[in-house]
């Protein structure tokens, strides 16, 4: 018995020694350091219940603090955390929202991509390059170019853009696929608790149009987030562009500072580099913007699946910006050293991909010249 | 009531004057002014993150002090003796156990006013824009949640030892929005059995989330210049529920540790 | 004794505990203390003595029994309203001045705060404690805490006054000026019950003294006639060889030490018939000498006895 004993107890020592690599071994791919890190592995993070339940207290700082600056966009209302749209439409909560058509206004009030998740990535709503739809017009390539110029990549991007100067708040819209943590009445199972806390805490109907608040209170959290965790890519992202919808030179310079010390913590970080082009882009800063724009471009090859499908370490968000990187980089060169430079750049590009839709639609329009896409981009936000 | 307020404002002279409460209230008020003179981005007026900051650190402090205050009223008297001289006046324990708790709520009113100083001054500071009526909603209901807190604790402190019931209080306070959440969210996944269970906990628990109106203060903003505010104060019939319901709370905590007291030999 | 009865205490039982570990640390005892009567109650370390007094002032709670103050069921704020109590180790609220703590006291008394201002400063002076108003108690040693104690006391000048180990903490000095209080209010006609160690003290103020011991009353008596038995007789002497020890002496049990008898006699009459029957026998009587054994030695001899009767016998 005894030396059953101390095998048993030995055994039991050697797993609890090795349990904490056990999980790498699961998936290296997803887990790093006993977190996911993809955009997938955050959204199943945030929308596990017991993320629910804990709210800001489930994980790091950063995260609690991307949370904090969600509800500051939304006055205070508590919506279910990062529930995956796509995960609402397979358990029939809701009809799939993703792939929808192309095209809409970033800025009308009713355009469906306001309908976003409660978070600050990108928007799923692919109306633009990563489309799979197949439009070959100037037209569409016009669009592509007013898209990535931008600089549009998140949902909450979009609706910034809409503020006009002095407002404070955004446009209404509605959250009707996304509940409020706080229940509705009907949903509610204690009366008149329910019926105080819905008074008490900031809550509206999420039927019922609402306003956005302008993101310029969320500007400390970004801070503190990337204080707290300087690998917080998103932090660095969104606050930048956040600070750069400042419209002032001194903001716009902020700006430039704050990414440049994300790119000092994360230089592979294609995003923060893409950022960075359009905040030199608005500083008239072109010949340094396109560096950043071909930075950007080739991390992100370097990072993307030959065949730009979603996977653990890609996702549509990530497909948005090597678009707007690599097309950015393919306009300016168009634009400043003419057709043949950024044809020869485009193709450049391609063959180090194995597929890529929206170039291919550039490439054939810079072929033909008489359909050269018109209207030089500026680098204003405003659409 | 002379009485009640005699051992009352022993129980302010001591909050005042012992020095862990001046550490409380002068780190709070320093942290507040720290937020104050943030200047991240070079960007003025974020009045939001200086109001949410400033009034969560407002509403921690006040209640961890009360509930450390509270907790130790009893426990200390009957540590250092002090309790037989003064339930020798001629004085019921009702009295004072009335005047203690009264002490404490003035106690809790001092470090409000405090903060509140020093929040008002910060707010002008930045010349940014606060809801009167709510503040004012925010901390007429903070000092009723600072009642739940302070009856719950001398409850606690007459059912354990200090220690324990100053964790135990903490800990409930810090946890009460976690648990609001959680029994709300995790109700449509019971059983029959779990949600009788989760309804008894909401309804025999004080839900002091209710009592925190911090929140819409934070994020009360003029839509547009001059316009209207996002959030505007409580009506009425809803402040006057929130009263009954903490009312309710506080005197059930009270009779019950009115009653252990009174049957406790020194 | 005369007076209306202040204390009325009826067959007190005071337990501790629960089930098997009950302790019973008062045992039955009755006691009446009447108005304007000085009573020591004394006794051992875990005799009862502070079970008794904190069921007298409500702070715990009779097992069996029944106990009055003032004809009020103690505990009331009714039967505090005219009693001064010191507690047996006094300690005040240390964030406190010395005035602050007598303006809380006498206010809980229902002082007025003029009556206050007019009564703090005199009263400080008469415990010993003049220009000390100002000084918070967390800087007061013990012998001061204790005379704070007495003060807050009578500050309300209180018919009745009930102490806890009188002089405990006090030096010298202080249960000196202690004892001038006492004697003071004894002598404006106040009823005083306090327990004490210091049985001099006991002796030299109380009228009446109630001994504890065990939980019971073994010994309940006016100082006066306590301590008529307390005297003793001593006699050294030789006795002639060969001759028999007198049977007057023989019946005290004298001892020998080293050829020279001693023996000790405690009745006068006794002793008066040991001396002429030893001089009839013809013994030399080297000294005589005579001794009162003082409260204390009773006290202790009582004590050590367990029996609690002293090896007095009578004395109850």
């Amino acid at each position: 018995m005894k030396a059953t004993a101390r095998v048993a107890s030995a055994a039991a020592l050697a797993l609890f020694l090795v349990s904490p690599i056990l999980p790498l071994q699961l998936s290296t791919q997803t887990v790093g350091g006993g977190r996911g890190d993809s955009v997938e592995a955050a959204e199943q993070r945030n929308a596990s219940a017991f993320a629910i339940i804990l709210g800001e207290f489930r994980t790091n700082v950063s995260d609690m603090i991307f949370i904090k600056t969600e509800r500051y966009l939304d006055s205070g209302i508590a919506y279910l955390p990062h529930i995956n749209t796509d995960a609402m439409a397979q358990s029939g909560e809701i009809e799939t929202r993703r792939r929808q058509p192309a095209g809409h206004d970033a800025t009308t009030c009713t355009d469906p991509s306001h309908h976003h998740d409660h978070d600050h990535d990108h928007d799923h709503d692919h109306d633009h390059a990563t489309s799979e739809t197949d439009h070959e017009s100037t037209d569409s390539v016009a669009a592509l170019q007013r898209q990535v110029e931008q600089g549009l990549t998140t949902a909450k991007m979009r609706e910034a853009a809409a503020l006009k100067p002095g407002e404070t708040t955004g446009h209404d819209h509605t959250h009707e696929f996304v509940d409020t943590i706080i229940r509705t009445a009907e949903k509610d199972f204690r009366g008149f608790i329910g019926h105080l806390e819905r008074r008490v805490k900031p809550w509206r109907d999420p039927r019922l149009p609402h306003r956005h608040t302008a993101g310029t209170e969320l500007l400390p959290w970004y801070r503190l987030a990337t204080m707290s965790n300087p690998q917080f890519v998103r932090g660095y992202l969104i606050g930048a562009w956040w600070l750069k919808k400042q419209r002032t030179e001194e903001q716009t310079l902020e700006a430039l500072k704050f990414i440049e010390e994300g790119i000092a913590n994360n230089p592979n970080a294609f995003q923060l580099h893409l950022m960075r082009g359009h905040i030199l882009r608005a500083l008239k800063r072109d010949a340094e913007a396109l560096q950043s724009f071909r930075r950007a471009a080739d991390l992100g090859i370097a990072q993307r699946p030959p065949d730009g499908k979603e996977g653990p370490t890609w996702t549509s968000y990530n497909e948005d910006d090597i678009t707007a990187a690599i097309l950015l980089s393919v306009f300016i060169e168009r634009d400043t050293k003419g057709r043949e430079a950024a044809l020869t750049l485009a193709r450049e590009y391609r063959s180090r991909m194995e597929t890529f839709p929206p170039l291919d639609r550039v490439i054939r329009s810079l072929e033909q010249p008489t359909q050269t896409p018109q209207g030089n981009a500026n680098a204003s936000d405003s659409p | 009531m002379r009485a009640v307020w005699l051992i009352a404002r022993s129980v302010l002279v001591e909050a005042v004057r012992r020095k862990e409460i001046y550490v409380i209230v002068l780190a709070s008020l320093g942290l507040i002014g720290a937020v104050m003179t943030v200047d991240f981005f070079r960007l003025e007026g974020l009045s939001k993150f200086y109001r949410e900051i400033a009034l969560k650190i407002m509403g921690v402090a006040t209640a961890l002090t009360v509930i450390v205050l509270a907790a130790r009223q009893l426990p200390r008297e009957f540590e250092a003796r002090t309790i037989y001289p003064l339930l020798a006046k001629p004085i019921s324990r009702t009295t004072f156990l009335l005047g203690k708790l009264l002490g404490v709520m003035l106690a809790a009113g001092f470090c409000f006013t405090l903060f509140s100083a020093v929040f008002l001054a910060g707010t002008l500071y930045l010349g940014s824009g606060l809801h009167a009526g709510l503040y004012a909603q925010y901390l007429y209901l903070q000092m009723i949640q600072m009642l739940v807190l302070a009856t719950m604790a001398f409850l606690l402190s007459l059912l354990m030892n200090l220690d324990a019931a100053i964790t135990l209080g903490a800990v409930f306070y810090a946890l009460s929005s976690v648990l609001m959440s959680a029994v709300s969210y995790i109700y449509d996944w019971v059983g029959a059995v779990g949600k009788v269970v989760l309804l008894a906990l909401t309804i025999l628990l004080p839900q002091l989330p209710l009592f925190d109106l911090s929140e819409k203060t934070v994020h009360a903003e003029r839509v547009t210049l001059g316009g209207e505010w996002t959030w505007t104060a409580l009506d009425a019939p809803t402040m006057a529920m929130l009263t009954a319901y903490g009312a309710v709370f506080a005197a059930v905590y009270f009779g019950l540790s009115l009653l252990l007291f009174r049957r406790k030999p020194l | 004794m005369a007076g209306r009865p202040v204390i009325e205490i009826d067959d007190l039982v005071v337990e501790y505990g629960r089930g098997r570990k009950v302790t019973r640390a008062v045992d039955g005892i009755s006691l009446r203390v009447n108005e304007g009567e000085c009573v020591g109650f004394i006794g051992a370390n875990g005799a009862g003595k502070s079970t008794t007094i904190k069921t007298l002032m409500g702070f715990i709670f009779p097992t069996r029994g029944t106990v009055r103050v003032f004809g009020s069921e103690a505990g009331t704020v009714e039967s505090r309203r005219r009693i001064g109590y010191l507690p047996e180790v006094a300690l005040y609220y240390p964030f406190m001045k010395a005035r602050e703590l007598l303006e809380l006291y006498g206010g809980l008394q229902g002082l007025s705060r003029s009556e206050l201002r007019r009564k703090i400063p005199m009263l400080l002076e008469e415990v010993g404690l003049a220009g000390k108003g100002e000084t918070l108690l967390r800087n007061f040693s013990k012998g001061m805490q204790q005379r704070l104690g007495i003060a807050q006391a009578i500050i309300a000048d209180p018919e009745a006054l009930i102490f806890d180990e009188l002089s405990s903490g006090l030096d010298p000095v202080g249960k000196f000026d202690l004892r001038q209080v006492l004697l003071k209010l004894k002598s404006a006609g106040r009823t005083i019950f306090f327990s004490s160690h210091e049985l001099t003290e006991v002796e030299s103020l109380c009228d009446r003294v109630v001994m504890i011991h065990k939980g019971r009353i073994v010994t309940e008596a006016t100082v006066r006639d306590l301590m008529k038995p307390l005297n003793e007789f001593g006699v050294i002497f030789e006795m002639p060889n060969g001759r028999e020890m007198p049977p007057a002496v023989a019946a005290h049990q004298p001892e020998c030490d080293g050829g020279r008898w001693r023996v000790t006699i405690r009745d006068p009459a006794d002793y008066a018939a040991a001396v002429a029957a030893l001089t009839a026998a013809g013994a030399s009587i080297v000294s005589t000498a005579s001794r009162t054994r003082s409260l204390e030695d009773y006290f202790i001899s009582l004590v050590r006895s367990g029996d609690g009767t002293g090896g007095r016998g009578d004395a109850s």
